[in-house]
């Protein structure tokens, strides 16, 4: 819901490679649900019980990899909101806010989290159907950018630059033990669902906009200002608010996350202290680089897939490989 | 008298010698004025009678307890034909009980029994002939209905539980008698239907009770923070006090658990869900499409409580190219015209209208109206005429104030977070209020009372629960086993 990944250019070849995409990732956490489904038990906790190194490296893998996302994802709600809204805050504030209401949330119980990210969804889908009405009159389908010099390579362009905007595979391979019930259907639903969700934005914006949204920092942002309704001239109000919550809750998630890491690793450690260094750190790291306005350089840097490849695919594949099958597997 | 020694004496058992009794019971209770003793003879066997002052019916003590003692005194009885007529053929009162230790005949002393001491019998028979002064069942007040019942619980525990039994004739329909509290030895009763209300959760609740190390329970709130598993974490509780036997009714046939506290009107429910907020006996007197509107008009309401001040500022501060022109020319004039921000106007006025809501409740009722005048016509009026506030805010706080007064329940929670989100408006704009707005979220979401989500039915979904929470169930419907808590026996008709 940010932006757009660099150096894609047209509409329909991002949203086909966003289904595409999805396709891929369904089938990449196959192993991480089955893990799940079997053990009941997070990668990491199996990798200690394979081996106390193997165990620190698993875990240390992950920690790196969510305190890193966590890092993005404070920078760019710091970046963004000084950058496009009217907020009489200095970026400084606007972190401490949106970290301290993740420390906050994150040390409540991850069904907390769920039932706050399912309520923030809700609220993703009532902003979009706003902003769909209000910008329903610009809307053309002659818009879309049908020609495409080389199909194949921009259509593997926008599958590779959406999967590797994927971290949400690692934290499903992290997290799916907690599920209650399927690990399966629900990796599947929430996958489809925010397929689904990509490629509408997507649709949405590029019907409004051309080829131009493309070149936005932030395109809903500008299709959110665009888009008037019988009581508001604008809607990015609306997206202003839903995208906050949205950068709030994937935040959570991973300092939640990275505090659970940080406990296996320091099995001593309180919850809230491990929390508030899972807070304390991308926070360190994001704040000089947004002090000295350097954050277009980590906007534009290109997102390594290795991590989710390794994190959310092999890790999880190995494990369940080496991992005794269940009773009823037996049987089977 | 120190609290060990009067505890040790609880502890003892009766003797057989009246007179020790007697001097035990004068020393224990360091001779009350409010202890009467009468001594008699019947024949040749000294008894003593003790009541409470006032808590005992001195017209029940005469007519049930004096006349068959005298009656019996002229058969000429030997001690043990007494205590056996008392024990088994007397038919004085539909309450009797035999104790043989202090602390039981103290508590039911206490409570309105009259106790018979014999000489050389080591029990008390006590009778109850509870007489003391209660306030008859009236109109509800805090949770007024157009069409539901007109009964509201009272302040004694036996009227209440007769309100509950009344509307439930069930043999399923179970009172629990717990004492809690060291010095108030407070009655405390726990209801539920058998077979609905998760067994688990009432023997949690029951050792939770059993735990409490107050002195004194005076009412509801002393019990909930420890019944309240979310007390301290959430703004919201999932434990409600109601006032209505129907609801009160209504939650038991859904599984919930009721608990009557001697002495407070208010009843206490749990688990309950952030939605049973918004349902009203109303409701099920009214159309479906009606009462599903009025549902609405009442979440619509709690939004508008809670994020409309906050909103406004954050608009007209930060973000007023989101008016539309002509409204923004009206706001900006209005807000030119006022030398303070919008948010201090608004924080300004908020408190002003808590202090006037404050002192309307407190007020006697014929002065209360004195306050709204002068608060609502005086002060407002005065208000925008000086240029102190812009007609709009007040505007925004009339409305605010009316939405908040439409879920009385929810009230307390709405008043500190209108506070908040104005302050979150005020400093951050819509940033602020998206920020407060999380926190709010995970704040409801955080609450889990006995195996049951705040959020329920919604989240997690529980789709059968959910017909009666965004529209009212029809009774087709409401026919089956319909809650909107988890619980075991759900499925159970």
């Amino acid at each position: 819901m940010t932006l757009f990944p660099v150096g894609i250019t047209g509409g329909l070849t991002y949203m086909t490679g966003a289904v595409i995409s999805t396709v891929l990732q369904i089938f990449l956490l196959i192993p991480a649900v089955k893990l799940a489904a079997r053990t009941r038990k997070d990668p990491c906790t199996l990798a200690f019980e394979r081996g106390k190194n193997f165990g620190r490296a698993t875990t240390l893998a992950f920690l790196l990899y969510f305190l890193y996302e966590a890092f993005r994802d404070i920078g760019d709600l710091a970046y963004f909101t000084d950058y496009f809204f009217a907020v009489n805050m200095t970026r400084i504030m606007t972190v401490l806010c949106v970290v301290l209401t993740a420390v906050y949330a994150a040390r409540l119980r991850i069904s907390v989290l769920g039932r706050t990210a399912r309520i923030t969804f809700a609220g993703v889908i009532i902003m979009l159907a706003v902003i769909a009405a209000g910008a329903a009159e610009d809307m053309d389908i002659t818009r879309f950018d049908y020609a495409v010099n080389d199909l194949p390579a921009e259509l593997s362009k926008a599958v590779y630059a959406e999967f590797s905007r994927c971290e949400c595979l690692a934290l499903f391979s992290f997290l799916a033990a907690d599920i209650d019930g399927d690990p399966e259907k629900t990796a599947k639903f929430y996958l489809i669902a925010k397929g689904a969700m990509i490629t509408l934005i997507a649709g949405m914006v590029t019907s409004v906009l051309g080829t131009f949204a493309f070149a936005e920092k932030l395109p809903v942002f500008t299709l959110a200002a665009a888009s008037e309704n019988l009581i508001t001239e604008r809607s990015d109000a609306v997206f202003l608010i839903i995208w906050v919550m949205t950068g709030i809750v994937k935040l959570t998630t991973l300092l939640y996350c990275s505090a659970r890491c940080l406990r296996l690793l320091r099995p001593k450690d309180s919850d809230i202290g491990s929390v508030f260094l899972a807070g304390l750190i991308p926070t360190a790291a994001a704040l000089p680089l947004l002090l000295v306005y350097g954050w277009e350089k980590v906007i534009y840097s290109p997102r390594p897939a290795a991590p989710i490849i390794i994190l959310g695919l092999i890790l999880p594949a190995y494990l369940l490989h080496v991992s005794p099958k269940s009773a009823h597997e037996r049987e089977v | 008298m120190s609290e060990p020694y009067f505890n040790n004496i609880k502890k003892q058992l009766l003797r057989a010698d009246l007179k020790t009794n007697l001097d035990i019971i004068n020393s224990a209770l360091g001779k009350t004025a409010d202890l009467n003793i009468v001594n008699i003879t019947i024949c040749k066997t000294d008894c003593a009678i003790l009541s409470i002052e006032g808590m005992a019916s001195s017209q029940l003590l005469a007519e049930l307890v004096f006349e068959p003692m005298t009656e019996l005194a002229a058969k000429d009885p030997t001690t043990s034909e007494i205590i056996k007529m008392l024990e088994k053929h007397s038919l004085m009162s539909t309450d009797r009980q035999l104790t043989t230790d202090f602390g039981t005949l103290f508590e039911l002393l206490f409570s309105g029994f009259a106790a018979i001491l014999l000489d050389g019998v080591p029990r008390a028979v006590c009778l109850g002939i509870q007489g003391f002064e209660k306030r008859s069942v009236s109109v509800p007040e805090a949770e007024q209905t157009i069409s539901g019942a007109r009964d509201s619980f009272t302040e004694t525990l036996r009227t209440n539980m007769s309100l509950v039994r009344r509307r439930l004739k069930t043999p399923a329909l179970r009172f629990e008698l717990l004492k809690v509290g060291k010095l108030s030895v407070t009655d405390i009763c726990i209801a539920h239907i058998e077979g609905r209300a998760n067994a688990d959760t009432i023997k949690t609740i029951k050792q939770k009770f059993q735990s409490i190390e107050l002195d004194t329970i005076l009412n509801a709130g002393y019990l909930m923070p420890f019944v309240d598993e979310t007390y301290s974490r959430s703004v919201f509780s999932a434990v409600t006090v109601t006032e209505r036997p129907d609801n009160a009714c209504a939650a038991l046939n859904e599984g919930k658990i009721l608990v009557i506290i001697d002495g407070t009107p208010g009843c206490m429910l749990l688990p309950t869900v952030f939605a049973d907020n918004f349902r009203t006996m109303d409701d099920y007197c009214e159309k479906p499409f009606y009462a599903a509107f009025s549902r609405w008009i009442k979440y619509i309401s709690f939004l508008l409580a809670v994020l409309l001040p906050g909103l406004y500022t954050a608009l007209v501060m930060f973000h007023p190219e989101v008016f539309p022109l002509k409204l923004l020319l009206n706001l900006a004039a209005a807000e030119v015209a006022t030398p303070y921000p919008p948010v201090v106007e608004m924080i300004l006025l908020m408190v002003l209208f808590e202090i006037m809501r404050e002192a309307g409740v407190r007020l006697p009722r014929s002065v209360g109206g004195a306050v709204s005048i002068v608060g609502g016509l005086i002060i407002g009026d005065a208000a925008v005429k000086s240029g102190m506030v812009s007609q709009p805010l007040l505007i925004v706080v009339g409305m605010t104030a009316t939405a908040s007064f439409v879920l009385p329940s929810l009230y307390p929670a709405i008043s500190v977070l209108r506070l908040i989100f104005i302050l979150a408006g005020g400093f951050g704009g819509l940033f602020g209020i998206a920020v407060a707005s999380m926190l709010l979220i995970f704040n409801i979401a955080a609450v889990d009372q006995y195996g049951t989500a705040f959020t329920a039915p919604l989240l997690p979904l529980r789709p059968h629960g959910l017909t009666d929470i965004f529209s009212r169930a029809g009774f087709r419907q409401l026919v089956k086993r319909h809650t909107t808590i988890a619980n075991d026996n759900s499925n159970v008709q």
